[in-house]
């Protein structure tokens, strides 16, 4: 499985929008490389898509853009901050979760079960 | 001062200072030299929607997430320059993903001695301004009539000639892609925008009570006309008559309604005098007139006499690009009507409005989307709020994803149920091992009639 963390300043980058960066790893730690992202939405996502990205972690995105990586079969877990290694080894352990602390101020929150609201993951799919 | 008060670390200052620094409408942070917020004042707060409690002691790229952060942060250009930057345009993106257009400007805070102890960000919410540029630019909108589709871009373009010309209109188009909201357009955007609009509808009267109602009656004029009436054509006077579904009129109401357009005049039912008529004439309908002149069910100099400017309006289907646009216009005027506070339709929820063909065009969105506003009681509309036709129809044309092939699994599911069962919906639900109210639910999702 292949993760992209969008990369700034050894944090992740606060609007992926507009990220310039994203570190790319294998789940199993066999790869590791840094990809130098374009400037719009759509070479942003294509990019990822053309790597074999499954996830992407990121900062705050635009609800378009997650829409369309949605489309585009890429999961994605938005609104992160803090240390970029840090947040993949938790993220890694907790197997697809990372904790409240390492949520952006006023992001949504894990409320309950059911559908995923905006900005877990999940969010955009047709479930039925 | 609230209750919150505790929680505001603001730099040294005045309770004065504080007062005003919490009353304007721009919003304030301030940041110590690591770059973390030291103030938020409550403007900053509404604009975010992030919380002071959660913002403070945090770093500010994490909190403000503007597009200017990473490469281009006006602050830091103001802490190496000392150089205010004033008004530079970016976007913030909030919690539910939105971008907000504001404009930012800096300022370097210094202690007495004149140390550099941090920076200060004011900025402003541009949300209204944008969407009034947008307004204007990206959308074609004429009175009550909006649209953003090609292929209404011819008819925009006629629009206001037509409006100026104060000629006989003909509207066609199918039932329901508002035929009558091109009318009151054209209206309000001509020289009898100060008159009346009046509307008679063809198709709903027979001959004797269209007559008097088009032409109006003097008292006498039969039992129970016991003083005068006036008719539409006197009411629209100075305005404008439409005419709604003209290929329905018999032939003897045919050959009155073209002495008013020939001579202008008219007679009310029973009258001696003869009225003049400077009302201008929009006429519509949803049938081929020109085949129907064929077969004889219309006169020939009639359709002449209408059809001197005509405009068609396409069907929804052919427009679906105004599909999301029309929706948010809906729920905006029913939020408003209703006093409710909708947000909008779910990105699943546009797709089905989006894959469904819309025979009844937007009449049909309209009431589509009143049956889910009333009863929707969370912030966006769901598929779940829609009618089961309009979920089997769009259902039909996506591909066959697992989903679908466990929709339709669970619809054979069911049907089966219940005609094992009689069609007794409780039973059913037992025997499916769910709850009777999930059965009501699931059967109306998937279009399964009650009775069926």
């Amino acid at each position: 499985m292949k993760v992209a963390i969008s990369h700034w300043q050894g944090r992740i980058a606060p609007v992926f929008d507009v990220s310039a960066e994203a570190l790319l790893y294998d789940t199993d730690l066999s790869h590791q490389a840094v990809l130098h992202l374009g400037e719009s939405p759509y070479e942003k996502i294509n990019q990822l898509k053309r790597e074999g990205v499954d996830i992407l972690l990121c900062g705050a995105i635009s609800r378009s853009i997650m829409e369309m990586f949605a489309s585009y079969g890429v999961d994605v877990l938005p609104f992160l901050c803090g240390d970029v290694g840090e947040i993949f080894h938790r993220w890694r352990e907790s197997r697809g979760d990372v904790a409240e602390e390492y949520r952006m101020p006023g992001c949504c929150r894990r409320r309950g079960r059911g559908r995923p609201r905006w900005g877990q993951r999940g969010y955009g799919k047709r479930n039925e | 001062m609230d209750k919150n008060d505790k929680n505001i670390v603001f730099p040294p200052m005045g309770p004065l200072a504080r007062a005003i620094l919490e009353s304007i409408s721009d919003g304030v942070f301030t940041v110590d030299r690591e770059w973390k917020i030291t103030s938020f004042n409550k403007a900053a707060e509404e604009i975010t929607g992030i919380p002071r409690e959660e913002a403070l002691g945090k770093p500010c790229a994490d909190v403000f997430r503007s597009s200017m952060c990473e490469s281009s942060c006006a602050l830091k250009k103001t802490m190496e320059t000392g150089h205010p930057v004033v008004n530079r345009p970016c976007y913030i993106i909030d919690g539910e993903g939105e971008r907000i257009p504001i404009s930012v400007s800096t300022a370097v805070l210094k202690d007495e001695k004149g140390n550099i102890i941090g920076g200060a960000e004011t900025f402003r919410d541009l949300t209204e301004i944008e969407y009034l540029k947008q307004e204007l630019g990206g959308r074609q909108s004429i009175g009550e009539l909006i649209s953003r589709s090609p292929a209404m871009k011819p008819l925009f373009e006629m629009l206001p000639a037509v409006a100026e010309s104060g000629g006989t209109v003909l509207i066609t188009g199918e039932s329901g892609t508002g035929k009558e909201v091109l009318a009151r357009s054209l209206h309000f955007i001509s020289q009898q925008k100060e008159g009346p609009f009046v509307t008679v509808n063809c198709g709903a009267l027979p001959d004797n009570l269209l007559e008097s109602e088009l032409f109006g009656y003097k008292a006498g004029a039969f039992t129970g006309a016991v003083k005068d009436k006036p008719g539409r054509f006197h009411l629209a006077r100075g305005g404008t008559i439409f005419l709604d579904e003209i290929g329905e009129l018999s032939l003897p109401m045919q050959v009155k309604l073209l002495r008013v357009l020939q001579d202008k005049t008219f007679e009310p039912l029973g009258g001696t005098h003869t009225e003049r008529s400077d009302a201008r004439i929009m006429a519509a309908t949803n049938r081929d007139l020109q085949a129907d002149v064929q077969k004889g069910r219309f006169r020939e100099d009639l359709y002449y006499r209408i059809n001197v400017i005509c405009l068609h309006l396409p069907p929804l289907r052919e427009r679906k690009e105004d599909i999301p646009l029309l929706a948010d216009h809906f729920i905006r005027k029913m939020n408003s009507a209703r006093e409710k506070k909708i947000q909008g339709l779910t990105p699943e929820a546009c797709q089905y409005l989006i894959d469904y063909h819309w025979p009844g065009n937007i009449r049909e969105l309209e009431n589509v989307l009143e049956r889910a506003f009333v009863l929707c009681r969370d912030e966006l509309i769901t598929p779940d709020y829609f009618p089961g036709e309009l979920i089997a129809t769009s259902r039909g044309k996506t591909t066959s994803s697992i989903q679908n092939v466990a929709q339709r699994a669970e619809e054979s599911a069911i049907r089966m149920a219940l005609k094992e069962n009689g069609f007794n919906k409780t039973r059913a639900a037992r025997a499916l091992g769910i709850h009777k109210s999930t059965l009501y639910r699931k059967m109306q999702r998937l279009g399964i009639e009650v009775d069926s």
